[in-house]
């Protein structure tokens, strides 16, 4: 993302702006759908994040990675939310029932390798995850949910790299070895 | 079986399928690998968590980018609008108290041309500064009341003769010609023998302003309480000092005249003026009123923008 385009979408282009929610959307969604777990609600989100996006893009001034700005802005935006529905952003598998959401089979997604996955594996990789520490499941969000380098992803939490590369494999182990003592696999 | 080495290689196992360890670390594992059947359970669980965590994320649905374009279109009017009201307010929140101001306090436009209109009626025209008054002779004032006629001497047998109207002291007292001016009692000096003997006069007689045909109303101060104030007199009728007007001028009766709001014993009746004085203040504060509210929600419309700008 080029910070020209990031400039007219700030002057109110709207196909600059279009541009950058394309490029930005996957991240945003994916994010929203890793610590909601619901379909609906990280649409909701989704879009709530962008309009901020183009409220306040005028007073981002490329202190920081545009990508680190619009990561803190959809957290914000998540905990916000939960806060406003008074649920945890780590659920319960209770609350995780009770939402439904992602651990339905019948609210699979039109992405084919989502339906490789049946809502009784979702419903454990989510508990497994749940287990992690927040830094651990932090890395295995931008890795795994948002497809982020390993670059993007020091650059959005400020880290080094090797500590991102580090902590991914650790994180990955830990949730191998829960799901195995679940018999997962 | 598991053995002491399986520990140390499940812990690059991961590294191995990221790519992240060296040429020797890998030749060790592999070759570990050939001959532990757990560490290969081991490597084929963790590339299946691999696929699967990559499953978990989805293509977010296109609902997205047109219901960000939709509210960002909303947006867009709506700051629009915004930034019109910040401009209009104000101006309408200080015209509403300029209005306030002057209907609540009316004098302040007019202060430096407003006379001192009660202090003149009341002392102005009898003031020396304004109206040097007349040396005082002993005289009574004049007034536009027709004195009394004083019988001549001459005249004992009861011949009436006005010869001058106080009213026009200035004008030649010669009762014939004079013209008869509005509000100016005439005199029309008339000396009829005939009156005394008895015999009526003839429209020739006397020297009455009266053409033939034409007919006056009496007015007060007649000489004669005969005529009574409003009794139509001819041209023709018997006049001996009755002074006067022409009934093109006094047609006006009690009831026809103007009501200048005067109460019952004189004073003004200003009733109606007081209403409006209440109703003024009441405009007034409710223009204020609105006025103030105005310009606190523009404060509060503009502060509001710079905490979401500033955000």
């Amino acid at each position: 993302m080029t910070d020209d385009i990031i400039r007219r979408a700030a002057k109110g282009n709207e196909e600059a702006f279009a541009a950058l929610v394309t490029a930005h959307q996957h991240m945003v969604y994916n994010l929203a759908l890793s610590m909601l777990r619901s379909r609906e609600d990280a649409l909701d989100v989704s879009q709530e994040v962008f309009l901020k996006v183009y409220r306040f893009l005028p007073s981002y001034h490329f202190d920081s990675a545009f990508t680190t700005w619009l990561y803190r802005l959809t957290k914000n935006a998540v905990l916000d939310y939960l806060r406003a529905k008074k649920r945890k952003p780590s659920s319960s598998l209770e609350v995780l029932e009770e939402n439904g959401g992602v651990f339905r089979d019948e609210e699979t997604s039109t992405d084919p390798f989502s339906n490789l996955l049946t809502a009784e594996r979702r419903r454990m990789l989510y508990a497994a995850m749940d287990e992690l520490s927040e830094a651990h499941r932090e890395v295995i969000r931008l890795s795994c949910f948002c497809g982020e380098s390993y670059e993007s992803i020091a650059a959005i939490l400020g880290i080094e790299l090797g500590t991102v590369k580090s902590r991914i494999n650790r994180a990955k182990k830990e949730l191998r070895k829960i799901l195995e003592r679940r018999n997962y696999f | 079986m598991k053995d002491s080495r399986c520990e140390f290689f499940d812990e690059t196992i991961e590294r191995y399928l990221s790519g992240d360890v060296t040429k020797e670390e890998a030749d060790l594992l592999e070759a570990h690998l050939a001959v532990c059947p757990h560490c290969q359970q081991a490597v084929a669980n963790a590339r299946t968590l691999g696929t699967h965590l990559n499953a978990l994320k989805e293509t977010p649905p296109e609902a997205l980018l047109s219901g960000v374009m939709g509210g960002v279109r909303k947006q867009k009017k709506e700051r629009h609008s915004a930034r019109i009201l910040l401009r209009v307010m104000p101006m309408a929140a200080c015209l509403m108290l300029i209005v306030s101001v002057l209907l609540l306090f009316p004098g302040v436009m007019s202060q430096k041309d407003t006379i001192d209109f009660d202090d003149n009626m009341s002392g102005g025209l009898h003031d020396d500064t304004l109206c040097p008054s007349l040396p005082d002779t002993g005289e009574e004032e004049p007034s536009d009341a027709m004195p009394p006629a004083e019988e001549s001497p001459e005249d004992g047998d009861g011949e009436a003769d006005n010869e001058e109207s106080v009213a026009a002291p200035e004008a030649a007292p010669t009762g014939t010609e004079q013209p008869i001016k509005p509000g100016a009692s005439v005199s029309t000096s008339t000396t009829s023998p005939e009156t005394s003997s008895g015999s009526e006069p003839t429209p020739d007689d006397g020297d009455s302003d009266l053409e033939n045909g034409e007919s006056a109303f009496a007015t007060s101060g007649t000489l004669d309480s005969d005529i009574e104030v409003g009794t139509k007199v001819e041209a023709d009728d018997h006049v001996t000092d009755a002074p006067v007007v022409s009934d093109k001028e006094n047609t006006m009766t009690d009831q026809s005249r103007p009501d200048y709001g005067l109460n019952q014993d004189g004073t003004m009746d200003n009733t109606e003026a007081k209403n409006t004085g209440v109703w003024r203040n009441v405009l007034g504060i409710l223009s204020a009123t609105a006025g103030i509210g105005l310009l606190g929600f523009t404060v509060f419309l503009a502060v509001r923008r710079k905490k979401y700008e500033k955000m």
